[in-house]
């Protein structure tokens, strides 16, 4: 396989990877984003898109960009040549963001946060309808919780795929290089 | 807030698009691996980590088919599910694969860091381009089999499958433990 079909091949995973991303923020966000008690963790998960939208635009752009500078010969580009707009500085201002916001949630995990956090409310609460929909509630966002931590390990998963398209470039950033934010979040090392 | 029933259609549907998602990237990674020497990845470990995914969506499932969707609260259904041989066999295996899956990651993420970092630094001849966009394709199909992890943890949880807790805590096997103090 050749390089360059193997840099088309992992674009269109890596578009293929933002879309689930989006599919399952929208998802989750439909789900608890009306819900009062899940406040906080739906706008952990608003940021999260958001951050997550800009960086993928920004890469997309200097991809696009690369492509151009590569197929005119150019085989390895600089970083410098990709200057268009401010578009670098938005990739790594996006980029630690995210690496940073998804440390942040490791960490705290704001769905667990909500369900302790409704946990201690439950014994004021004395409607049973309003225990049992408190109740399911939990187990919702039990489940959300897991699938919160796979939208994480998604967003990661693009990071990586979009590192790997730039490596097909032969470009390497220093700046910004961030060890991925992982569960125990001591390998987060610059 | 939507109902259950919509609700686990959907995490279903999650599970499945995210697992198809892996296949086709292991599937790319495994074409650029074949007649291609990498010093850090094998192809046989990039066959199994996809043949772990396809067994971890398995036991899920055999686990997820055996209960009522009308009945999903029931938590005697899920206390037999679970105390039965097969259900227990499912519940273990899923645990185990878990288990396992966060060594590989583990392993590629710490253990090879080194590996990774030296090729980072080689002179970019086109052979290197290659094994540093691999390293980093790699790197993406651990978060991803992560990610299909999680979202079949979802599925169970919305099941409200929580064999995890006893197996750690009580040592779950379906036989009740005995009282402490007996002889």
């Amino acid at each position: 396989m050749k390089i360059s079909t193997y840099r088309k091949q992992l674009l269109s995973i890596h578009s293929a990877q933002v879309k689930a991303f989006q599919t399952l923020s929208s998802n989750l966000l439909k789900e608890f984003g009306k819900v009062e008690e899940a406040e906080k963790f739906a706008s952990a998960l608003n940021q999260l898109t958001e951050l997550c939208t800009k960086q993928y635009d920004a890469a997309s752009s200097l991809f696009a960009v690369a492509a151009t500078l590569s197929g005119e010969g150019n085989q390895t580009p600089k970083f410098w040549q990709l200057e268009t707009g401010g578009q670098i500085y938005e990739f790594f201002k996006a980029k630690t963001a995210v690496d940073q916001l998804l440390a942040d949630m490791d960490e705290f995990n704001r769905p667990l946060e909500c369900i302790a956090a409704m946990r201690k409310e439950r014994p004021t609460i004395i409607e049973a309808a309003e225990a049992s929909r408190i109740n399911l509630l939990q187990w919702r966002l039990a489940a959300a919780s897991n699938r919160t931590h796979s939208l994480m390990r998604t967003a990661e998963a693009v990071t990586a795929t979009e590192d790997a398209i730039f490596r097909s470039f032969g470009l390497r950033f220093w700046q910004g290089r961030k060890g991925y934010a992982r569960f125990e979040g001591d390998r987060v090392s610059a | 807030m939507i109902t259950q029933k919509t609700e686990i259609r959907r995490l279903d549907a999650e599970a499945k698009s995210s697992l198809r998602l892996l296949n086709r990237m292991g599937t790319l990674l495994e074409r650029e691996l074949t007649g291609r020497v990498h010093p850090l990845i094998a192809i046989g470990e990039v066959q199994k980590l996809i043949a772990m995914a396809a067994a971890m969506d398995k036991a899920a499932h055999s686990l997820t088919a055996k209960l009522d969707p009308a009945a999903i609260e029931d938590d005697n259904a899920v206390i037999s599910l679970l105390s039965s041989a097969e259900g227990e066999a499912a519940a273990r295996e899923f645990d185990s694969l878990t288990k396992a899956m966060r060594e590989k990651v583990e392993q590629w993420d710490d253990g090879r860091e080194l590996g990774r970092l030296q090729i980072e630094h080689y002179e970019p001849t086109p052979l290197t381009l290659r094994h540093r966009a691999m390293n980093h394709h790699f790197t993406a199909l651990c978060r991803h089999l992560e990610a299909v992890n999680e979202s079949l943890w979802a599925l169970l949880d919305a099941h409200f499958l929580q064999f995890w807790v006893w197996n750690d805590e009580f040592g779950f096997s379906g036989q009740p433990k005995p009282a402490q103090g007996d002889a």
